[in-house]
């Protein structure tokens, strides 16, 4: 009766042990796209203040090129999936465009020291 | 107390503020000039101030010696030549370039960059051919354009042998005085201002080239560059060493770009204009 039993629902107890044997894989599929996810998000993040500090130079006239390069690289890093070189990317763009903006700063007074002056 | 503080303040207020107005500096172009001009007779004592037209080759003798090598068949003579064709062409409305100019436009880039009073900015050769244009229903040319190259050269080349004199209006201190600032603001992520190459290291190699004076530096444009392939402009080149330093570069007729054009014109006053040249 029970080997009767096993054999008539075999395909049905298979495909339980088969779904209660898949669950951890799918778990792991969604935590990892939810990570996924959340990097985006965090590189989306860090280049949206890359930008705004970039722009803040250019409109000072001390943007560099390197943070445009990196902007750039960021979102083709983005675009091609690979989140890890995305988010070095936007790191260093917003390095470079803090940096950029420093230069800005420091330089409304420190010119001054490098005119050429007449000794009397 | 309050009342007491509050006096402090105000006096504060009343004492500062008229020294912070007195802190600025006070452009004064013929002061930058002199001090300019004595910065480099000292250190290349053995190079008359005119022979900075010359820019780098004014420097070194071999270098010198191929450069005027190349000036037997100067390569911007075709430019020369479309933009003589180019100005003497009339618009669809029958005006010139000839009518917006003065003397017909014929020796006259000495005069240029000057102070407009009644735009009250910089205004360039370059500027001045476009708006010529648009005036006579024309479209305004691309600063980076061929056409642009060849009218500027053949302006520059009826102006030979003409001699720089600018002039700094009360009105046009601040676009001065801007230009100056841009000049020696150190920009890009290799944190050079022009000053560190042309003033603080003229004469040094830097790589195979050797680093200009910085008087002298308009006197020669437009022109013909060999890593171009064309006649550009100084406002090309301009962007082009904000670049190398790893600054984003401005676009052409710029007002930055422009009152630093006024600054280093007036730099070189007294100097010879010997424009359109050859360079690497």
């Amino acid at each position: 009766m029970s080997f009767r039993f096993l054999k008539k629902n075999l395909s049905v107890i298979l495909a339980v042990l088969l779904v209660s044997c898949a669950e951890p894989k799918d778990d792991k599929a969604l935590s990892s796209q939810v990570e996924n996810a959340n990097s985006n998000t965090r590189v989306l993040e860090i280049l949206e203040k890359a930008e705004k500090v970039h722009e803040h130079a250019v409109m000072k006239e001390h943007a560099w090129t390197v943070t445009v390069n990196h902007i750039q690289a960021a979102r083709n890093a983005l675009a091609s999936g690979d989140t890890e070189d995305a988010l070095l990317s936007a790191n260093r763009a917003l390095l470079t465009a803090n940096a950029s903006l420093s230069q800005a700063d420091r330089e409304e007074k420190a010119w001054q020291a490098r005119v050429l002056k007449t000794k009397n | 107390m309050n009342k007491c503080s509050s006096l402090l303040v105000t006096c504060f207020v009343m004492l500062i503020a008229p020294l912070s107005v007195v802190a600025d500096p006070v452009a004064d172009p013929a002061a930058d000039r002199k001090a300019m001009r004595d910065f480099f007779e000292k250190r290349f004592p053995s190079i008359e101030l005119s022979a900075h037209v010359d820019g780098a080759y004014a420097l070194d003798e071999a270098k010198r010696e191929q450069w005027l090598e190349m000036e037997d068949f100067p390569p911007y003579e075709i430019a020369v030549d479309e933009g003589e064709v180019l100005f003497g062409e009339k618009f669809s409305n029958g005006g010139t370039y000839a009518d917006c100019f003065e003397n017909e436009g014929i020796g006259v880039k000495q005069n240029f960059p000057f102070f407009d009073l009644d735009k009250a900015e910089v205004v360039t050769l370059e500027l001045t051919i476009n708006l010529c244009r648009e005036s006579n229903g024309e479209k305004a040319l691309s600063y980076s354009s061929e056409e642009m190259g060849a009218l500027s050269a053949y302006m520059a080349y009826t102006s030979r042998g003409n001699t720089f004199a600018i002039e700094v209006p009360p009105e046009g201190l601040q676009a001065y005085e801007k230009g100056k600032r841009f000049y020696y603001e150190r920009r890009g992520q290799l944190d050079f201002a022009c000053s560190s190459c042309h003033v603080d290291s003229a004469g040094n190699n830097l790589r195979a080239e050797i680093l200009s004076a910085t008087i002298g530096h308009t006197t020669h444009w437009p022109t013909y560059r060999f890593k171009w392939e064309a006649v550009g402009s100084l406002h090309k080149r301009f962007a082009g060493c904000n670049v190398q330093v790893r600054a984003v570069g401005l676009a052409q007729q710029s007002e930055s770009y422009r009152n630093l054009e006024y600054f280093l014109t007036y730099m070189n006053n007294g100097m010879v204009l010997n424009g359109p040249a050859t360079r690497k």
